[in-house]
């Protein structure tokens, strides 16, 4: 959990949106939670799409 | 070491007194490691080997073999020295983590201090010799006098440089003193007041930006009475202030003015101005190693105020060194402007090379490598640094010479690509 | 035996790893009686031209130092690549981005509006940008291209051996020279100059039990000079850090910043170095961890000091 907190930090310094990360404890007889919960982060993240610094380089053709 | 300055400024804290001691003690070290390295690395090949010798052998090898293994010995001992001290207090010599807010991390114990003064009384002797060296090579040598003091070499702007209160000499701190073509005194500033006197301009060439005297706005790459153009670095340093604060480095600057005057645009003169500092950094490393609060172990006053922002100045070995940032109440910086040492001389340093190749380069004459070498020792005075100076870290900065003809035809390309 | 060739070069670097190299100090000269220095820009003066002119693996060995900032560093390595038979990233630059690399936090378009519009001695109403062509009327004037990311040399070039550092010690420069006089090279992808252990384990500050209550900046605290300097709430990179500096910072009594990069195994010193400091929070609740976290100012910053470029993000998003 500490890693986690400390881990977010970090990568929200580096410009990756809280959205794309999740922290989830699934059992192995939770089978169903767990293709839920993929399922619904899967959706999540292509909603986001590319990187903001990707997206601008696609954009603006600032290669 | 300038960082660590305006890092005092940031968070309103004074450094010990112990602290600020041991960082000029230090930082005298610096100097005279960077002197060493680029008098005999870099300069004395050109002078000891001859400008045109083969580049095979016109460097610090060529010289130590013409000169001699025990004074090559002799120049690697004392700049190892230098290195030495500075590894002593911040753990390495390049890179070292020790300056904090209001002091430093690590003091010098009584056996330390001894080795430094030991070490301190050998750079005295040696910055002697080196200002002997550069007597008999370069002075009692006709040829390179008139080198030194003849028309290609001479650029004439205005001078800056870090001094003390009696507009001595100082590399760690004071005010920075800029003076006009006439050597007169045209302002004296305090770090925090650096933007009201100093500007950048941009050209759609260079990653580099061009410092100047905001004052008289960009008067673009002109040289004389009026340019806003100013040098920094030995020679910027040495026409900026009133002479040296240490006995025997005084001396050789009155030797310095006599001969090429007072202020002297020679740009060669730079390397002789060099050793007059690197006489003035080991006197003045000496002088503290045996100062009685060095050893003192009240290195260090805790900051209390909110960090806000600040600017620390001090002389790096290439020019005036500017150090400005903004940071957040933690103390991490948000926003940061650096005026680096070589950058104070750009503008000079394509003048310079302009002004070599020009003059030293006539119709009919062949163009051979000595003379491509003899316009780069107009750009090698400056000593420059080009990575730190862009912030951009590029590297090495190629040069290249397009010699045209009187009809503008491309003659011949002398590159050091 | 004929005499080895030597070349070294810097891209985007500092020259201290040049400084460095000098600080072998006389032993200078007995690299001299062995090897010849084909290209050293910093100290003997040939040019690009000559090391064009060089055949195909006529280098012995090239010490590689700099990241790879533009077009002209790409080139350059590309180039010394093809003439030299051993390539080594020397300096942590080269090996992993260094502090260069840190500028990968920001976009090149940022970084130029700061430079040449926004800092405030620059005098710029124009708008006047650095341009890679530029017509003036003796020619056409040129640049290297600023690369949207900083590089490390592997990115650009195969590359034989790893010597870290920032810059590497003297010492373990002399030691590496003396292994490549002998002939007796390590494998390919080695890292030399360093060892395997971390910084913690040749650390010789007392350790008793890692927990910590409190996260401090070096400036908030007299330092004891003594104890661990993580157990004292400084975020050391010791417990991540390959050891081989011979723990100079340390012995400046400051906190170990990471120079050497991780050791064999590791892939991202960053998230190591989470896992690492997350385990010594000494926290009885989620909310007390969190408040105790918090303390560490600038995480990005500091674990990836100097080696965001070979990190797996690589750049801020």
């Amino acid at each position: 959990m500490r890693r986690y907190q400390l881990m977010k930090k970090v990568l929200e310094q580096l410009g990756v949106e809280d959205q794309r990360v999740r922290l989830e404890w699934i059992s192995s007889a939770e089978g169903t939670k767990f293709a839920k919960v993929i399922e619904e982060f899967t959706e999540q993240v292509r909603q986001l799409g590319p990187f903001k610094q990707d997206q601008k380089t696609a954009a603006g053709g600032e290669g | 070491m300038a960082s660590g300055k305006a890092m005092d400024v940031v968070f309103g804290v004074e450094p010990t007194s112990a602290a600020k001691k041991l960082r000029e003690l230090f930082y005298s070290a610096h100097m005279i490691h960077s002197h060493i390295a680029h008098f005999y690395a870099l300069a004395a090949p050109d002078f000891v080997m001859g400008p045109d010798a083969d580049p095979a052998v016109r460097n610090i090898l060529g010289v130590i073999g013409k000169v001699g293994l025990e004074i090559g010995g002799e120049v690697i001992k004392h700049r190892a020295y230098g290195q030495q001290i500075q590894a002593m207090l911040g753990g390495k010599a390049t890179h070292p983590a020790w300056t904090l807010p209001g002091g430093v991390s690590k003091g010098l114990t009584e056996d330390e201090r001894k080795q430094v003064e030991e070490m301190a009384k050998s750079c005295v002797e040696f910055g002697k010799f080196s200002l002997q060296l550069f007597d008999d090579v370069v002075l009692k040598n006709q040829a390179y006098v008139d080198l030194v003091v003849g028309d290609a070499y001479k650029l004439v702007t205005n001078y800056m440089g870090l001094v003390d209160e009696n507009n001595k000499i100082n590399f760690y701190d004071g005010k920075v003193r800029v003076v006009d073509t006439e050597g007169k005194e045209l302002f004296k500033y305090s770090p925090r007041e650096y933007v009201d006197y100093v500007a950048e301009h941009v050209e759609p060439y260079s990653y580099l930006k061009y410092p100047y005297l905001r004052q008289r706005g960009w008067t673009g790459f002109t040289e004389g009475a009026g340019t806003a153009i100013y040098q920094a670095a030995p020679l910027g340093r040495i026409n900026a202030c009133d002479g040296m604060a240490t006995p025997v480095a005084q001396e050789a600057y009155e030797k310095f003015v006599s001969v090429v005057g007072h202020p002297t645009h020679f740009v060669l003169a730079t390397h002789w101005a060099r050793l007059v500092e690197l006489m003035y950094a080991c006197e003045r490393l000496l002088e503290l190693a045996v100062d009685e609060e060095i050893t003192s172990p009240d290195i260090r006053t805790i900051p209390t105020a909110t960090p806000k922002e600040g600017v620390g100045i001090l002389e790096a070995p290439r020019g005036t060194l500017t150090h400005h940032y903004a940071t957040d109440s933690n103390g991490i910086v948000v926003k940061a402007n650096l005026i680096v040492g070589t950058t104070n001389n750009n503008a000079p340093i394509s003048m310079a090379i302009k002004k070599a190749a020009t003059s030293l380069i006539k119709p009919g004459m062949e163009i051979t490598n000595g003379l491509l070498n003899m316009v780069e020792m107009a750009f090698r005075a400056y000593d420059p640094c080009f990575s730190c100076a862009t912030h951009a870290i590029l590297g090495e900065l190629p040069l290249k010479i397009n010699v045209y003809d009187s009809r503008g035809e491309l003659v011949r390309t002398l590159s050091r690509e | 035996m004929s005499k080895l060739k030597l070349a070294s070069y810097w891209a985007a670097a500092c020259g201290g790893c040049d400084v460095a190299i000098l600080d072998i100090n006389e032993k200078i000269v007995d690299v001299a009686n062995v090897a010849d220095i084909v290209f050293w820009p910093i100290a003997v003066d040939f040019k690009y031209s000559d090391v064009e002119a060089y055949a195909d693996g006529y280098i012995d060995v090239c010490l590689f130092h700099g990241a790879i900032r533009n077009s002209e560093g790409e080139h350059i390595a590309k180039l010394l690549r093809q003439k030299s038979k051993v390539m080594v990233a020397f300096g942590s630059c080269a090996v992993a981005g260094g502090i260069p690399g840190l500028a990968n936090f920001k976009r090149r378009e940022d970084i130029f509006e700061r430079v040449y519009i926004e800092s405030n001695s620059t005098q710029n109403p124009e708008r006047v940008f650095p341009q890679t062509k530029f017509a003036v009327p003796e020619g056409e004037l040129e640049l290297p291209e600023f690369y949207k990311d900083v590089k490390c040399l592997a990115d650009v070039v195969d590359v034989d051996y790893f010597m870290p550092g920032c810059p590497p010690t003297a010492d373990q420069i002399w030691a590496v020279v003396q292994v490549i006089a002998s002939g007796a090279l390590p494998p390919k992808g080695a890292f030399v100059g360093c060892s395997n252990k971390t910084m913690c384990d040749e650390c010789k500050r007392v350790k008793t039990e890692k927990k910590v209550k409190k996260f401090y900046r070096p400036y908030e605290i007299m330092i004891d000079s003594e104890k661990c300097l993580l157990e004292q709430g400084l975020t050391c990179m010791g417990p991540v850090t390959r050891a081989g500096c011979g723990n100079q910072c340390t012995s400046a009594n400051l906190p170990c910043r990471g120079c050497y990069g991780p050791v064999d195994g590791v892939i991202d010193q960053g998230a190591k170095y989470i896992s690492a400091l997350a385990s010594i929070v000494d926290a009885d609740t989620p909310e007390e961890a969190d408040r105790i976290i918090s303390q560490i100012v600038d995480p990005a910053g500091t674990f990836y000091r100097y080696g965001l470029p070979g990190s797996l993000l690589r750049r801020a998003k």
